[in-house]
């Protein structure tokens, strides 16, 4: 079991990689609580698409295989997208069903 | 209708026809091993119409057989090695009923089928020699088309310049069977270089003074980054072609520029067509004619349909694809501009990426541009959030970590791509991203798969 502490680092991880590439006036806040994608938060969804892809990177070094942009991310009523803690305890989620 | 081949043979005697790796051989030479094999199918009961495989790879014994196959009206299946893996099945899809297996000893024998699939008696009714050439297709089982030899041989009855030709392709690939007949037909040679790596292509090229290299945009790319083009003599090439996928501008910029003595002129076939005859606007333009006697082409929706009067008369495994008028549907996506067109891609690889189309060549071009890039493949992959993503296979030229590249490919992307063009999963790979034909293989997840 991968520690929420630990999936976090993944996160703001890809967040500033991002912000690297991003201009001056479209950087994301990297924190612990900052938001992703929706009020708040300068992402499109093709930053997000390429956010979540990084992120599936980071877990891949990790050793672990894991899809974030799938439909029943999309269905929910409130998107694990929208901020660090949401995306979080998402990956929890799906890292906790069995294979 | 077939005899102007074997005519002119004698007269060129001691003129070059065939170069490769174990040795030469002349016209005269040629024209001997071919009455020699007419004589052996005779003596082993190869009839006109019959379907025979024609198995190895380009040289002067698999020719002398293809030659004297064709002189005898039979149906050709060639096979090369780059086929090797379907062998089986494609001699069972061609119904073929002799093997000619060439090698240090070239073996004759029956495998007992019969032919007698509709096309093939046409072939016998017409009493013209035929050509079964197989079509990967992107998706699904191999198509076998079946030609009417004499038809794809029309075009070469008028004369045209004779060349010194790289043989790029293989004699199951039109290309390679067009080069054969082309080059054969004005009296030219055709080089074998051992393999297909640019160290070998260079060496043969500078060895035989080749004029003529037909090639791919891949191929090309690999060759001016192998450096090889340097410790070469190359100077007697004049005039080198490229196909079988659209060229990255880039690749044709640097192409031009490592050889200022050689044309460049972008050909344009298909397996179930043959191959047009062509005209690039420039040696630097991406902008070509492409038609001529006996093709007739027209442009629906920005695709590409061609009526060809060498067209195959059908598939063996599929149904008809021309339409009630003749004209086939060749899925390649061009932009018009008076007589010339420029080729955008296959539309089967077009990625729609959240309604926006993405075509993998475009990305592909600024990707090989981009330092420590040895190579890029791009294709598209599902995704929940944009339909579709863009995802770029590379292999580098030295090792570089992935978060660097990733970030060094997305600010190179941003400043000359739209953002949604741009890719958004990157992978470094350590294997080739061409198929052994030196195509760009876009099937997603395989960097590089057997067919072409």
């Amino acid at each position: 079991m991968v520690a929420a502490g630990e999936l976090r680092e993944i996160v703001l991880a890809a967040m500033s990689s991002a912000n690297l590439t991003r201009t001056a006036d479209s950087q994301m806040t990297v924190a612990d609580n900052a938001p992703i994608f929706g009020p708040g938060s300068p992402l499109d969804s093709l930053g997000l698409v390429s956010l979540l892809m990084d992120i599936e990177d980071g877990l891949a070094q990790m050793g672990i295989q894991l899809t974030l942009s799938d439909a029943r991310a999309m269905s929910r009523k409130r998107s694990p997208f929208r901020d660090v803690p949401e995306l979080v305890a998402f990956m929890t989620e799906l890292l906790a069903e069995p294979v | 209708m077939i005899d102007f081949l074997f005519d002119g043979m004698p007269a060129r005697g001691a003129a070059l026809a065939i170069a490769e790796p174990e040795g030469i051989c002349d016209y005269a030479e040629l024209h001997e091993r071919v009455l020699a094999w007419t004589e052996r199918m005779a003596f082993e009961g190869i009839e006109r119409g019959a379907v025979v495989s024609v198995e190895g790879d380009y040289g002067i014994e698999t020719v002398s057989v293809f030659l004297a196959l064709l002189g005898r009206g039979a149906v050709i299946v060639p096979l090369s090695r780059d086929s090797a893996p379907q062998r089986d099945a494609f001699l069972e899809l061609g119904e073929v009923e002799w093997r000619i297996v060439a090698g240090a000893m070239t073996f004759v024998t029956p495998t007992g089928r019969s032919a007698a699939h509709a096309h093939y008696q046409a072939l016998r009714t017409r009493k013209h020699p035929g050509l079964v050439l197989f079509s990967s297709g992107s998706t699904g089982q191999p198509k076998a088309a079946v030609h009417d030899l004499a038809l794809l041989l029309k075009k070469f009855q008028t004369p045209r310049h004779a060349y010194r030709t790289l043989v790029f392709l293989q004699l199951d690939h039109i290309g390679g069977v067009n080069t054969l007949l082309y080059t054969l037909a004005n009296g030219g040679a055709v080089v074998v270089a051992c393999d297909r790596s640019p160290r070998a292509v260079c060496a043969a090229i500078a060895r035989y003074r080749v004029e003529l290299l037909p090639t791919s945009p891949t191929f090309l790319n690999l060759l001016i980054v192998s450096e090889e083009t340097r410790r070469h003599d190359l100077s007697s090439l004049k005039l080198i072609t490229y196909g079988t996928e659209p060229m990255p501008p880039y690749t044709l910029e640097r192409a031009n520029d490592c050889f200022p003595g050689a044309r460049f002129l972008q050909t344009y076939g298909m397996t179930e067509l043959g191959i047009l005859r062509s005209k690039s606007r420039d040696d630097r333009s991406l902008w070509v004619r492409v038609g001529g006697e006996g093709f007739e082409t027209r442009v629906v929706d920005g695709r590409l349909w061609i009526r060809a009067e060498s067209a195959m008369l059908g598939y063996l495994n599929a149904p008809s694809p021309f339409d009630a008028d003749g004209f086939f549907d060749t899925g390649d996506l061009v932009e018009v501009d008076g007589e010339w067109m420029r080729f955008l891609g296959r539309n089967s690889e077009i990625i729609n990426v959240g309604g926006n189309k993405v075509y993998p060549v475009e990305v592909e071009a600024v990707l090989l541009a981009m330092d420590n890039v040895e190579d890029a493949v791009v294709h598209g992959e599902p995704n929940a959030i944009s339909g579709q993503a863009v995802v770029a296979h590379l292999k580098l030229r030295q090792e570089e970590a992935l978060p660097s590249v990733k970030v060094r490919l997305r600010r190179f992307c941003l400043e000359r791509l739209a953002p949604y063009k741009v890719p958004t999963r990157i992978i470094v790979s350590a294997e080739p991203l061409h198929t052994s034909r030196y195509k760009r293989s876009r099937r997603a997840g395989v960097a590089c798969s057997g067919a072409a």
